[in-house]
């Protein structure tokens, strides 16, 4: 619910010389945008110190993510100055798991994102472009899509494919998420299919392929820029959520879902192992969208934030 | 003041800012001129004068940034309208005054029928029942000239042309049968055929129910037609207050002369039409002394630093100028090259 | 208004008929065959496979099981549960009712809370408390809804006992309730799920529902309201909020997807035996006719929650029944 769409905001005017708002120059000045928001530098922060603190967790790890340190007397031991975060049922220490299983997340997040932001791109632009009845067809098979509600159609996929290694799980992600995007992409492509510039471009006698590539695809970056920061947050809390169904990544991998799942049992006494995950979680969810908010304003100014 | 008797609405200093980050606006910056029962006053002026603030204050619907600054009174039926509370207000606007607002798309509420939201005045002023609301907006519609009213009560805004439009909000300005009727560029928005009609049908309320109207608007040819006073209004202030016959023959502030040489007239034997050199300052930044020197082409240094006040000129005409009061430059000056706009 | 209504029925019909071809096509692209566990099971001899096959219709051209598959749609046949051994139609339609009314009660709740917050700080636009209400929106629309679910059960059910842990009704007093008391302990279950639910959309709701509302107020009839002397309340829950809704009603067609997907976490946190409940039951055991058919009922759900949104900004919006 709260991954709710907000297509027709993110369409981005071009500028008025035609350049793509992503053109290196504009690049460093949207950043620039960015950066002057205190909400955005907090959030870019954040993400930094997780990013950074998943890639070094090797080494930032006190204790090792799989070892059950002492089944006996650790066993769900609430957080002390030894665990910071206390201990899972199997006496392993749940400070380093989070370690890893931000690894985890974050990879998950980038890849799955990025993958379906690439498909959606290219279908919804192609759509765009082709225009007619190809494109009809193409966005009928997309409205569709969106109708299915996510979790139940990664349910079903899960039930037809069975396996759910890290890659698995990436492809099926990305596979289920592209649509949001291609109808953004759609869009803009198909407002740039009369545009001047194409049209000379064609008129030049340019295949349709390299115009679509070189010319249409830049243009339509720009909201899908914002989309993929979106999709990233999302599908953080997604890959959570089925882990903490127990489809996510098979076990004894580390994962934040994973935590609130081992703790699901005995969570009226062990309320570390559903706190800190969850916090982690609602922290990086937060941190994305606020980015995404101000990315999307400051590719296009003329839209005004809500306080 | 030409009214024998004690006019109905007397503003006395109005000043409206607008307190803005980029400064203060003196949009209206010390108006004073009065309406008697039952006349028409045309306000004119370019925009920026001020005319639609002026409007907006008597009703005290300014909203911030915006305020009617201390020291302004709006006389109105024995009671200063500045004194009343927010309740006390409510029960005049729509009822003792009433406003018609220049967009007549954007003024009525689209997801209500026109019958409704005229029966509105009434459900809210009187507390009719929704059938006799429902009748009396009929009955208005009829009034106003609208043909079928009844079934054109049930229709949305979006149904209706423009004129009819423009025609319904004056029905509902008019339900209360309200001693004052502000009408705010009645006619800018419809094609000159319907223009005729609207200003036509003004003038019968007037004659049937003896409302005194207020008539803001920038086009001289309808307070020609329309009202029986003029005021001019520029910078924020009015610059000269006439009977309306009097203006035109013999308009004695620069600005007014600019506007009535600017007007295009039938039988014109010209290739451009003259304008008023320059642009209206912008509020936050009034000249010092008279406003519209930079712009006059009698300016001398006098009108730098003198601001002028509101000088007799006649029975019933003043302006705000030296020159009114026979003043003139010690020299005479050329007429000042048109500034580049 | 009729033609509308009916050409956004026909449209309805054109997606689900491109879900149901989806999923068919999901589950033959599928690797194996449909249904491989079952056949592949070792106690099968060959012959037993063949006859099986053959019931399932497995032998048969892709284009004929997809011809057969769409005529027992249309009939209402979902195929039978492999693991309940029932017809899953069944299972669904006692499943559903209970989802919606967990989704009915979210979404009464959710917009109601959405709507009025949304409002009053749009009324109040600027000042402190709106600032920190739209803080609190953004923070609780960026919750996961399983954290969400989870936090409230500690702390409503566990801690407080405020609340029952799980299900839908006391297993072991309910039958012997008077109907009042049944409805009574339906109710107090319902509670915390619903919460949840409710919580999050109202937090959506309310960030958008602020925003229509400051779009709407520098509007001239807004002024126009104002001038006639219409009290302020009036003017903005009748004139204003009447205009700034529609935004809401799209809102929440596009929302439904979500909303519906929302649900099956709920559901399986606090065991309300709804249709997530049953989709996840039917994962685990590798039920498949059972999990398909909660996906074309889920996505029947989203459709037609999306052409009743669409009808309902119609009522709202006059300028939108020339269809």
């Amino acid at each position: 619910m709260a991954d709710t769409p907000v297509v027709s905001s993110l369409a981005i005017p071009p500028t008025p010389d035609g350049r793509s708002p992503l053109s290196s120059t504009s690049a460093r000045r949207v950043l620039q945008l960015v950066w002057q928001d205190r909400s955005a530098r907090l959030a870019l922060a954040f993400l930094f110190t997780l990013a950074v603190a998943a890639i070094a967790a090797p080494w930032l790890a006190p204790y090792d993510p799989l070892l059950p340190l002492d089944p006996v007397a650790l066993k769900l031991a609430p957080p002390s100055g030894l665990h910071w975060f206390g201990t899972d049922v199997s006496s392993r220490d749940v400070f380093s798991r989070m370690l890893y299983g931000a690894r985890v997340s974050l990879a998950v997040a980038a890849l799955a994102a990025a993958l379906a932001s690439g498909l959606g791109l290219l279908y919804g632009g192609a759509a765009g472009f082709a225009g007619g009845r190809v494109e009809s067809m193409m966005m009928r098979l997309v409205d569709a899509l969106l109708a299915i509600p996510r979790i139940l159609l990664l349910i079903t996929v899960l039930a037809l494919w069975r396996s759910v290694d890290a890659g698995a799980l990436i492809l099926i992600l990305g596979t289920t998420g592209w649509f949001v995007v291609a109808r953004l992409a759609r869009a803009e492509a198909a407002a740039l299919r009369d545009r001047d510039f194409v049209v000379a471009a064609r008129a030049l006698g340019a295949a349709p392929l390299r115009v679509f590539v070189r010319h249409v695809l830049p243009h339509a970056a720009g909201p899908v820029v914002v989309a993929t920061t979106i999709a990233i947050g999302q599908v953080i809390v997604l890959e959570a959520g089925l882990s903490f169904l127990g489809y996510g990544i098979a076990q004894p991998t580390p994962t934040w879902g994973g935590i609130i799942r081992d703790g699901r049992e005995t969570i009226d006494s062990t309320w570390w192992l559903t706190l800190f995950p969850g916090l982690v979680l609602v922290g990086t969810a937060l941190a994305v969208n606020t980015l995404a908010d101000r990315l999307r304003v400051a590719l296009n100014p003329r839209q005004l934030p809500a306080p | 003041m030409t009214a024998p008797l004690a006019p109905l609405l007397r503003i006395e200093n109005l000043r409206t800012y607008f307190h803005t980050p980029a400064g203060i606006a003196r949009a209206v910056d010390g108006v004073s001129f009065s309406i008697a029962k039952g006349e028409t006053v045309g306000v004119v002026g370019e925009s920026g004068c001020g005319k639609s603030v002026t409007a907006l204050s008597l009703l005290r619907l300014i909203e911030a940034p915006g305020r009617i600054e201390d020291g302004s009174h709006l006389w109105f039926e024995g009671r200063d309208l500045m004194t009343l509370g927010t309740e006390e207000m409510r029960k005049v606007r729509g009822n003792r005054i009433a406003m018609v607002f220049q967009e007549p798309m954007t003024a009525l509420n689209p997801v209500f029928t026109v019958g409704d939201q005229i029966a509105e005045v009434a459900r809210v002023h009187q507390g009719a029942s929704r059938k006799v609301a429902w009748e009396r907006a009929v009955e208005m519609l009829s009034l106003v000239g609208i043909p079928s009213p009844r079934e054109r009560a049930s229709n949305y805004p979006h149904q209706l042309s423009g004129g009819m439009r423009q025609r319904v909000l004056i029905a509902m300005a008019l339900v209360m049968n309200p001693a004052l009727l502000i009408a705010d560029e009645p006619t800018t928005a419809l094609d000159v055929t319907i223009q005729a009609q609207i200003l036509e049908l003004l003038a019968k309320v007037q004659q049937d129910f003896g409302t005194a109207i207020l008539l803001i608007t920038h086009d001289l040819g309808v307070v020609a037609e329309s009202a029986q006073r003029v005021v001019v209004m520029y910078g924020g202030q009015v610059v000269e207050e006439a009977p309306v016959r009097t203006l035109f023959a013999e308009p004695a502030h620069p600005y007014t002369r600019g506007l009535m040489q600017a007007m295009p007239r039938v039988g014109m034997n010209r290739e451009r039409l003259t304008t008023i050199p320059g642009s209206v300052p912008p509020p936050t930044a009034w000249p010092s002394g008279c406003r519209f020197r930079d712009r006059c082409s009698h300016a001398w240094n006098r009108c730098e630093v003198d601001a002028p006040a509101m000088i007799a000129v006649s029975a019933g005409h003043q302006a705000r100028c030296h020159l009114a009061e026979g003043d003139r430059a010690p020299e005479p000056t050329s007429v000042r090259a048109a500034r580049p706009l | 208004m009729i033609p509308f209504l009916f050409r956004r029925l026909l449209q309805g019909l054109a997606i689900l008929f491109t879900v149901a071809t989806v999923t068919f096509a999901l589950i033959h692209a599928a690797p194996g065959e449909p249904f491989a566990a079952q056949l592949e099971d070792a106690r099968f001899t060959p012959e037993m496979s063949a006859t099986l096959r053959r019931q399932y219709g497995l032998d048969a051209p892709l284009t004929t099981q997809y011809a057969r598959f769409l005529t027992q749609l249309v009939r209402g046949d979902l195929g039978n549960s492999l693991s309940q051994h029932r017809p899953v139609r069944e299972i669904l339609a006692q499943a559903l009712p209970r989802t919606l009314v967990l989704m009915s009660a979210a979404l009464a709740a959710g917009f109601a809370l959405g709507v009025v917050t949304g409002a009053a700080q749009a009324a109040r636009a600027g000042t402190r408390l709106d600032r920190v209400a739209s803080r609190i929106s953004v923070a609780l629309s960026a919750l996961p809804d399983f954290w969400l679910a989870l936090a409230l059960l500690l702390v409503f059910a566990l801690r407080l006992r405020w609340f029952p842990v799980s299900g839908m009704m006391d297993q072991t007093t309910h039958e012997y309730l008077t109907p009042m008391g049944k409805l009574r302990d339906v109710l107090w279950h319902l509670v915390l799920p619903s919460t949840t639910l409710a919580l999050v959309i109202g937090a959506v709701v309310a960030r958008h529902q602020r925003q229509a509302l400051v779009d709407i107020l520098p509007e001239e009839f807004v002024r126009s309201a104002r001038a006639k002397g219409v009290g302020e309340r009036s003017v903005i829950m009748r004139h204003a909020l009447r205009n700034a809704l529609l935004p809401i009603i799209t809102l929440f067609g596009l929302a439904l997807p979500a909303l519906v997907g929302g649900a099956v976490f709920v559901e399986y946190i606090f065991a309300w035996p709804g249709m997530g409940r049953v989709a996840l039951d039917a994962l685990a055991a590798r039920d498949y006719p059972v999990v398909l058919g909660t996906t074309l009922v889920g996505s029947a759900l989203v459709v037609v929650g999306s052409v009743l949104a669409d009808l309902l900004s119609a009522a709202v919006d006059p300028r939108l029944r020339r269809g």
